[in-house]
Order: C-alpha cells, then structure tokens, then sequence
C-alpha cells in the first residue's frame, strides 16, 4: 500500500516532466493566431453567470473574487470618481428612518436574467445600456453595470453605487470585452463603458433586492446549490447590518484580540454558531452565514490571507452584480458570497 | 524538465508577450492535463488561456500577478470542458453507442488523472498546481484567490476521496 501524498506527488513530477518541448512551444506559439477561443461560444453566448465553486472557480473560482472586483477580472478599473454624488428621487424621502422599517420577505425567484459581477473573460450578453440620464434624473429603464462606493452600518439604509453602462464591445472598448483572434466578438457582446454616474440611494420600498446565495443544506456532492431570493431595500438594509454585525463580533473581535484567523474557523466550523457554519462539505469555502430573515446563506469563500488587512468587513462578502430599472423602479442584483 | 514552478508574482511589465507564452505554456500543459485528464484538451487550453492574455497584454503585462491571471482563465475555461464532454458522452449514448467512452489521455498515470479530473474543480485545481507544478500552498492560494486554509482543505477532500478509489492508505502529510 503505498500512500496517496507520495503517489500524488510521484505522478506529478511524472507528468511536469511531459512539458512541451522548446520545439513544440515554439510551434503553439506560431499558431496561436490559429486559436479560436470558444467560452464565450455555444451555451455561453447566452446571459453569462458565474459558477460560484470557480470560481469559483470559480467563479472559480473561481471564483475565484475581491469585493466588488476580482482580482482576476476586469482589472482595468472603471472611473468611479465623479465629480459629486447625487441622490435619485425615489417614492421616499432620502432620510434616515427613525423607526423600523418592515421589509418584505425574502422570496424564491428565477435564476434567469440575473446580473453578476463580470469574471474569468466571459462577455456579458445584450442588453445595452440606455445613455445614463443626468444628474439628479431617475435612471432610464434598462440594465447596468455597477457597484457600491459606500455602505456603512451606521447608517444601513444609505447606499452610494457607481452606475456604467453596458455597451457593444469594440476593439477600443477593453474593459470586460474580449475579442477573439479575428479582432470580433461574440453576437450581443457587451463591455461596461467607462462612463460613471454615482448615485446614492436609499434603501427602502422602493427598491427591489435581487440577491444569488447559497444552500448549505445542499448534499455534500453538489458543487456549489444557490437560492435566488428577492425582498426589497429594506431588507437588503436589515440583511447587510446583520450580516456586518455577526462578521464584527464573531470573526472580527477575536481576531482583533489576537486569536489567527485560521483557528477563529476552525472553530466555526466545528462548532457552528451565530448563524456562521461550515462550508466545507461542499468544497466551495470555508463558512455560511445563514441570516436570520430568510435571506439566502451568505458564503465566506475565504476569510484570511487575501493580501488585505485584516479584519475585514462581512459586507464585503456580498457583491453587487448590477442595477435594473423597469418601469422607473429600481432593482440591485447581488450576488452572496465569492470573496470575504 | 521544469524543477521549480514560475513565479505567479512577478512584474510582467516590459516583457514580451512571447517570452510570456514560452515560459508559461510549457508548465500549463500538464497542469491541465491533471485538471482534465486529456493531453489535447489540455493544450487547447492553454492555448486559449495564452491567447486571451495575448490580446488583453497591454493590461495582463501590468499585472501583479499575471501567470496567476491566466492560471485562473485556464481554470476556468476548463470547468466548460468538463460540461463540453460530459454532452458529448450524453450525445454517444443518444446515438446508440454501447460503450461510450471519452477520449483516452495520452500521458502517464492515465488512471489517476482521469479519477483527479472527476474531483469537483477546485479540488482538482488544488491537486494539479500542488503537485504536478510543485507550488507551495502560499501560491495554490494566491492562484485560487483563497485562504491556505481553504487550499488544504481542498487538497485533503481531494486525497481522501483519491485514496479511497484507488485503495491506497492516506497519511496526511502536512503538504
């Protein structure tokens, strides 16, 4: 009986020994204009979504995601420095509420049309943007690429997004664009553009939260199971303080006082609590956060040793996809866990 | 051949894309291999991984980590081949074929590898930047964007299940 590290490691040095040849490289890289890339072919020209196991994968990873921008992905930043931020009218008033707002309940939606952070050279697919209204006006119907400037729990139900716009990519356009070995792209192929307009918001009725979590109830064989669940602004308000509060003080506080963050896991995962449990059976990360309102689980894919200090917020786990508006109302699309 | 993996950290800043492609392509290729379990796949991947970055150089080159970056588009890209192949067997068996089978990979230990290119993908992710490029946990993660944690716990589900398939005993070796 031998042991499987050393078999592993003894068919591995086997097989880097089957290394292409200098020769052989050399003639890869000759044709490599020959080459066709096809992900964004066949299935893909559909509506892109990322794996969350990629990248995790995914998604790798991939999946494999900072908050807001992966590492990998999309790395040319946009222009998210405007000249000011402007507030969007909606159905409320932009105050901060001084009693409890009741949130509508998270409810299971479809998976179709939901935006994601872009990843890995994949193209998102048609729509284009409409032109981005000025200052001050209400976002015309349509899909946008976008992100959070700012959220802070002191004042949960404010949200400042940076909004782009999605537009056909061309060989100018390079951000989330990738053109094959012909200099053309994919039918319907969109890039965000580098225009920003910078809006804060607020976090209420008004406002519709389309969010992509996970299930950990799902079978240890599943790869990477996600619930799609709605509410609104509210609930998205009440989701992110809960979530930033039970990151602070489970994770967060003993790691301030010095406890490293691989046994403040470890200890998680072995003992699940404060709505935190492991997400190892699935192989896809390290926690869940389950929230208490029926949200769907949130998952930490890493929470240590990502290159930023620490401790880091829980919020960061939650990752905004884009900004729909149909019919002048208003939907965020966040998706529930890559990177923490 | 290749002793020592290629710094997935590094400034690519002035280099060549070339120079990029002939260090990098030869130490893709078996490390896909492991991941999908075919040599011509393999190559083909990598060489659409290489060929993204060709066209995305201008900002890859400026990359903290760009054999990473490409790394991760290889990774990716191979989880469609897994679903590619997977259609083509489902396509055989609608046609009729009693046997349907994948192509065969060409290269050593074809047993494991193709039991290592049924392991979830970030399990085979891990399995193939450890072992067969020989990277410390350190860079797996880096690679992976997660936590060494994360890399070891892929890595021992990887060595369990393996171990179980092929019989073998499974001494946890701290990788």
């Amino acid at each position: 009986m031998s042991d499987i590290d050393e078999l592993l490691r003894d068919a591995g040095a086997r097989l880097r020994r089957t290394a292409p040849s200098a020769s052989a490289t050399e003639n890869a890289l000759t044709t490599l204009g020959d080459v066709r890339v096809v992900g964004s072919g066949d299935q893909d020209h559909r509506r892109r979504w990322i794996v969350p196991a990629l990248l995790a994968a995914a998604a790798v990873v991939v999946g494999l995601v900072v908050v807001n921008r992966p590492a990998d992905e999309a790395i040319e930043p946009v222009d998210t420095t405007p000249p000011a931020i402007e507030t969007v009218p909606t159905t409320a008033p932009p105050t901060v509420p001084t009693t409890v707002a009741m949130a509508a309940p998270w409810v299971d939606i479809p998976f179709e049309g939901m935006m994601a952070p872009p990843c890995c050279a994949e193209m998102e697919i048609e729509p284009v943007s409409p032109a981005l209204t000025p200052d001050g006006e209400p976002l015309a119907d349509g899909r946008y690429p976008a992100e959070i400037v700012e959220w802070s729990a002191d004042d949960p139900t404010r949200l400042v997004i940076a909004v782009h716009r999605f537009v056909p990519c061309t060989i100018e356009l390079t951000a989330d664009c990738y053109p094959d070995e012909a200099g053309a792209f994919p039918p319907g192929a969109v890039g965000t553009s580098p225009e920003t307009r910078t809006i804060e918001l607020r976090l209420d009725g008004s406002v519709d939260a389309l969010l992509v979590g996970m299930d950990p109830s799902a079978p240890p064989e599943v790869e990477a199971a996600t619930v799609r669940r709605s509410s609104d602004g509210t609930g998205l308000a009440q989701l992110l303080t809960e979530v930033a509060h039970a990151y602070d003080t489970t994770i967060a506080a003993p790691i301030t006082t010095g406890t490293p963050i691989e046994d403040v896991v470890a200890d998680l995962q072995q003992t699940p609590r404060d709505g935190f449990s492991s997400a190892q059976e699935g192989f896809i990360g390290q926690l869940f956060y389950s929230p208490s309102d029926g949200a769907p689980a949130i998952l930490f894919q890493g929470v240590a040793d990502q290159g930023a200090p620490l401790p880091r917020s829980g919020t960061s786990a939650i990752i905004f996809g884009g900004v729909e508006v149909d019919e002048g109302r208003m939907a965020l699309h966040l998706y529930a866990g890559f990177r923490s | 051949m290749m002793s020592t993996p290629s710094p997935v950290r590094g400034a690519a800043i002035g280099m060549l894309f070339d120079d990029f492609f002939r260090s990098e392509y030869p130490r893709l290729v078996p490390m896909l291999h492991g991941v999908v379990g075919d040599r011509g796949q393999a190559e083909d991947l990598a060489q659409e991984a290489l060929a993204i970055a060709q066209r995305e150089w201008g900002k890859v080159s400026g990359y903290e980590l760009p054999g990473a970056w490409v790394r991760r588009v290889a990774l990716n890209r191979a989880s469609n081949v897994r679903r590619r192949r997977d259609r083509e067997v489902v396509a055989l068996r609608r046609a009729g074929d009693p046997e349907p089978t994948v192509e065969e990979p060409a290269a050593v230990d074809t047993h494991l590898w193709r039991l290592v290119s049924a392991l979830p993908l970030r399990q085979r992710g891990a399995v193939a930047l450890h072992y067969i490029e020989d990277r410390p946990l350190h860079e797996v993660a880096e690679i992976l964007e997660c936590s060494e944690g994360s890399v070891k716990t892929h890595l021992s589900r990887a060595r369990e299940t393996l171990a179980r398939q092929l019989d073998v005993s499974r001494k946890e070796a701290t990788p």
